[in-house]
């Protein structure tokens, strides 16, 4: 479905150039492994890199990696990186409230905020990777990946950012103590802000109006897993459209189609 | 992209220094401290006890106060801030406005699932929850344009100003509240500080614990607080005959991908993102009139930041006046940015500079045009605020008087 076709008010719309992509999906098992060699850098990642990051900063590392290596980006020093995890550090918080039940303050370990709140993973890609452009963590309740791509939409629009990395994570269902480990899932674009780049993918955002109630009602609701899945795809070029939040919505088309 | 000036039509608060912009200049100009030993919760074992703290929020004139009192205090501090704003814009109730929302909030989730296990709850057990605070804000305000959350750590809530700016400039809302709301003041959040040795421990004198630029610094004050912002592009307030505070006049923002905590020796980054700032603004340095310094009081932060300052003003800096109102609030974290924007709002329009208090010994490491203790009499027409964060975040915003 092409937008401009059924939107009347598609000017509103911010398009960027896809040029790599990843997916990454594991189990908790698989975890561990992942957190010492989270994928293939022109660097070495030492093995203690991510030693104190979060389950979903790990994924994230590891699909930004894979969409490096399918994109063939080596340089990206000055993109802006915009990282929207769920729940973002809840197991590590009740590790830390059950730690100072025990122990008082001194339990606490010193990391939680660092490591575990919303700025964790754009930081610990910007430190690892050398990015240099902005950073910053977006969302983290229901709804983050609508702030995250209305937020993206907005970094799209700056004339002096090169590109932008938009990386969305989440566990396939939510730690919960007693519970088993579940796995986690997460997804990295790389977008190219300047330059040609109509032969590539084709993101489109777009915030929505009131008269789109009727437009929107024909989308599916954006999921990180169909999103994912629609990436994957092997019998084509990714493409679809999703609705995000109240009113907004999300397009990928192939640059083959445009 | 066409750039279009956008302005700050209105402001709301609650703060260390009052929930009011009148209480907040009055009291930012006279060196008033807001800091003082925690008594919401049992600080005995904690290595520092004190913070900036937030007293009663007021209840928004129309909203039933029974409603308004079982929200939870950020929600209590995001929704006065940003009913006040849209009152002190004259724009509230405005539902014909695609009105949205961008703050910034570091560990709302956190600190959600933190103060509901102590008071017994399960919410950090359970997969579901509820919906983030700027949706319930603008839920409850009735708000009709979209909203955002994002974290850079402290220099979280000059990209939420940043980023409106965009939003307004795209057409994408008529009207943009933006700033930060952080009350993450809770014993998990002032143990993990005080465990990374990052917090004054000077408990026993809380209102000169926050010593930014001193010699005897050692280390941040936390504080909790809210301030948000109504802005609007500038050809929207002239056609409905609104006021205007100043315009967002210019942002930058350069990462140290250096290290999570530490701010990188280079000064590189930072020097970059204030350039981005004033080349984004127009403004050559020497026409900067004040400086809000991101100067939390920790050893390492306050003399780097100096030499990050030497290398964008020059000789300027002589006689351009820098100060950190951390000194009197504590540091307010993602919500630092929002509150010292307000600052640079109050230096123009009382034609005075807000003092560094505590400053009684000026460490020779930050030789600047420092303001000690006592606010100066200044016409600022240009102010430029940094806010650096956790992540190696470095941001700079331009405020232009309209």
């Amino acid at each position: 479905m092409r937008a401009e076709a059924s939107n009347p008010r598609v000017e509103l719309a911010v398009t960027a150039s896809v040029v790599g992509w990843g997916v990454v999906q594991v189990t908790a098992e698989q975890i561990p492994a992942l957190r010492k060699a989270p994928g293939v850098w022109h660097e070495k990642i030492a093995p203690t890199a991510l030693k104190q990051a979060d389950e979903q900063t790990v994924v994230a590392v590891a699909a930004v990696l894979q969409a490096a290596q399918r994109g063939e980006l080596v340089d990206f020093a000055s993109w802006g990186i915009l990282a929207a995890p769920l729940y973002f550090g809840r197991s590590v918080t009740l590790a830390s409230l059950l730690a100072f039940e025990k122990e008082g303050a001194w339990g606490v370990s010193p990391h939680l905020i660092p490591h575990h709140s919303l700025h964790a993973i754009s930081g610990t890609l910007s430190q690892l990777l050398h990015i240099h452009g902005p950073n910053l963590g977006v969302g983290n309740g229901p709804g983050a990946t609508y702030e995250a791509f209305l937020l993206a939409g907005a970094m799209m629009s700056d004339l002096n950012l090169p590109g932008l990395w938009i990386v969305l994570t989440e566990h396939d269902a939510e730690p919960i103590p007693g519970q088993p480990m579940p796995g986690c899932l997460g997804v990295a674009l790389a977008l190219r802000l300047q330059g040609n780049g109509a032969e590539s993918m084709q993101l489109r955002v777009c915030p929505g109006e009131e008269e789109h109630v009727e437009f929107l009602a024909s989308l599916p609701e954006f999921s990180l897993t169909s999103f994912a899945q629609e990436l994957e795809r092997t019998d084509g070029d990714p493409a679809g459209m999703w609705r995000l939040g109240p009113r907004g919505w999300l397009e990928i088309e192939s640059g083959e189609s445009r | 992209m066409k750039r279009h000036p956008v302005w700050i039509t209105g402001v709301g608060a609650a703060s260390p220094l009052g929930c009011n912009v009148a209480d907040i200049a009055r009291n930012l100009l006279a060196g008033v401290s807001g800091i003082r030993k925690v008594d919401a919760f049992s600080v005995a074992d904690h290595p520092a006890q004190i913070a900036g703290v937030v007293d009663a929020i007021p209840c928004p004139a129309d909203f039933d106060p029974q409603f308004f009192d079982a929200l939870d205090r950020s929600e209590r501090a995001a929704t006065w801030s940003a009913w006040s704003a849209l009152q002190d814009a004259g724009l509230n109730r405005r539902n014909d406005l695609r009105i949205g929302l961008i703050l910034g909030t570091a560990a709302e989730w956190n600190c959600l699932w933190e103060n509901d296990y102590w008071q017994g709850g399960r919410r950090i057990f359970e997969s579901n929850d509820q919906v983030g605070l700027v949706h319930r804000v603008k839920e409850t305000l009735d708000l009709a344009g979209p909203c955002a959350s994002l974290s850079a750590a402290c220099a979280s809530s000059n990209y939420a100003l940043h980023l409106a700016r965009r939003w307004l400039e795209l057409g994408w809302v008529d009207v943009c509240l933006a700033g930060g709301c952080d009350l993450a003041l809770s014993p998990l959040t002032l143990a993990c500080f005080g465990n990374l040795r990052a917090l004054s421990r000077r408990n026993d004198e809380p209102t000169k614990a926050s010593r930014p630029f001193d010699l005897e610094r050692d280390g941040f004050v936390m504080g909790d607080g809210c301030t948000i912002f109504a802005l609007e592009r500038a050809e929207h307030v002239r056609e409905r005959g609104g006021k205007a505070y100043a315009e967002v006049a210019g942002f930058g923002a350069v990462s140290d991908a250096y290290h999570m905590v530490i701010p990188s020796p280079d000064p590189g980054p930072a020097i970059r993102a204030m350039n981005q700032a004033l080349t984004d603004a127009r403004i050559d340095p020497a026409d900067v009139d004040y400086v809000n310094a991101h100067a939390t009081g920790t050893s390492v932060g306050d003399s780097a930041e100096a030499r990050v300052l030497a290398a964008v003003f020059g000789s300027h800096l002589e006689k351009m006046p820098v100060s950190s109102t951390k000194s009197m609030t504590g540091h307010l974290l993602t919500a630092a940015a929002a509150f010292e924007a307000l600052a640079c709002i109050v230096a123009m329009r009382e034609g005075a500079v807000p003092p560094t208090i505590n400053l009684d010994h000026p460490d020779p490491e930050c030789p600047l045009c420092h303001v000690p203790n006592q606010a100066q009499q200044r016409r600022v027409k240009v102010a430029v605020s940094n806010s650096f964060g956790f992540g190696g975040s470095n941001t700079t915003l331009v405020l232009r008087a309209v």
